[in-house]
């Protein structure tokens, strides 16, 4: 692990197209501090390494590559002659016309929308072909407790995201003691397994099982449990997760419409170990 | 009785359990983690059922009372008050590990080590003494702890009337006066 430099030690510029298109300059305020080196210098310094450190422009530097890449993109009508001296000068530099309102083209000149027909579409061919709904309408395609895997997997699992950890990082033995990944379960539902707050439990589906204990909490409606995503599998010889890494129960299929992730469409069981 | 009593003000009101608090005193007089030993606890308590569920929050360590019970009942003198700023410390060379403190405190405070001998929070004493703030003071993400002489923090919180728990030790900490 290499330290890298912050974006205070070192210059850019960002491009922010929300209220209005501007360019900010990202202005360096420190010299990097201990031994950090910036992304741009230790990818010179590989590329110098692989022999191709002409190529990469190794002797460049920041400000070096931001006013090449604006003078590249100078020919772009919206981009206009922003050189690095005027960023550097301006720090907020507007490019397009102020107030931008989209689609003004379209609406005061009559240029087509970029749709197929030219026009807004409310009704969408493109889906049509591909077999899907035309219209913006709700697939009930995973499982759900509406789901024939309802029948056997009667409660719906999410995940949420801890307070004390990042994903897999940050949760450390210390953190770990203090939130241990526990399964929520409402008072009801727990009620009806049989399961008692610090119950071992066995949660499970057809793709896998994880054994935790159970936390029980009316933060949670009845027919849900939940348990914090981020924690790294832990298999024992069975095959059974013990460290709480949820991804054990979730489905890998993406959805067909826009290609997401579905794994807060998933169903199990909890039973008393 | 003490000069100047230092203690805690603490608004559960905008405490988030984050336990910062907890890791930072840890962290700060370098209580091992395989030890389950916890110079300051976060406990956070239920109530209600959705959509009217509620979570509480309590940030505990010492209460460095005006009236120590630990102090009373220490058969060894380990325990004592300080004059200069009220701080209840422990002396480890004199403590025998009996718990006869453990058993006198109302809030369950004292913890004890390995070693046998009982250890607690200290107010952060060295960092203290040189002006600095304590570990959970430094660390709290909500505004809800704070630490110092209880005069200056009800100066400070005044806009939130503060009064001191009631309790028969008189414990140091302050909160918002409830509505």
């Amino acid at each position: 692990m290499l330290p890298a430099t912050t974006v205070f030690e070192g210059n850019d510029a960002g491009y922010y197209a929300q209220a209005g298109h501007a360019v900010v300059y990202s202005e360096k305020c420190i010299e990097p501090m201990y031994e950090c080196r910036s992304d741009l210098d230790m990818w010179a310094a590989v590329a110098i390494r692989l022999g191709v450190g002409a190529d990469f422009h190794s002797d460049w530097k920041d400000v070096d590559w931001m006013r090449e890449t604006l003078k590249a993109s100078s020919n772009s009508p919206q981009m206009g002659n922003l050189t690095l001296e005027r960023l550097q000068k301006e720090k907020v530099v507007f490019i397009g016309p102020r107030p931008f309102i989209p689609f003004q083209e379209q609406v005061k000149q009559g240029k087509p929308f970029p749709t197929r027909s030219g026009r807004i579409e409310l009704y969408s061919r493109t889906m049509e072909e591909k077999g899907l709904p035309p219209l913006p309408t709700y697939l009930d395609n995973f499982e759900n407790p509406r789901h024939s895997a309802a029948k056997k997997y009667p409660l719906a699992i999410c995940t949420p995201h801890s307070v004390a950890w990042l994903h897999s990082r940050s949760n450390n033995r210390w953190v770990n003691k203090l939130y241990p990944t526990d399964v929520f379960m409402n008072p009801t539902d727990a009620a009806q397994r049989k399961i008692k707050a610090g119950d071992n439990v066995r949660i499970f589906n057809d793709r896998g099982a994880i054994e935790r204990k159970a936390k029980v909490s009316e933060r949670v409606p009845a027919g849900v449990i939940a348990m914090h995503q981020g924690v790294w599998f832990k298999p024992g010889a069975d095959g059974v997760d013990r460290g709480g890494g949820v991804n054990t129960l979730t489905i890998d299929t993406i959805d067909r419409v826009g290609g997401a992730a579905t794994y807060n469409s998933v169903v199990v069981e909890v039973k008393k170990v | 009785m003490s000069t100047t009593q230092y203690g805690f003000y603490y608004d559960a009101g905008r405490c988030i359990g984050c336990r910062a608090c907890v890791f930072a005193c840890k962290d700060r007089n370098d209580n091992e983690a395989g030890e389950s030993l916890y110079w300051r606890t976060v406990t956070t308590v239920e109530s209600g059922t959705i959509p009217n569920l509620r979570l509480s929050n309590q940030s505990l360590s010492c209460n460095h009372c005006a009236k120590p019970a630990c102090v009373a009942v220490c058969p060894s003198k380990a325990l004592s008050k300080r004059s200069e700023d009220g701080i209840v410390v422990v002396d480890t060379s004199k403590c025998i590990g009996c718990k006869a403190c453990g058993a006198a405190c109302p809030y369950g405070v004292p913890q004890y080590g390995a070693d046998g001998k009982m250890q607690k929070c200290d107010l952060c004493l060295d960092d203290v003494k040189h002006g600095h703030k304590t570990a959970c003071d430094s660390a709290c993400t909500g505004d809800a702890l704070y630490a110092g002489p209880l005069n200056e923090l009800a100066r400070t919180w005044a806009k939130k009337s503060p009064v001191l728990l009631a309790g028969a030790t008189h414990p140091s900490l302050l909160f918002p006066k409830p509505k």
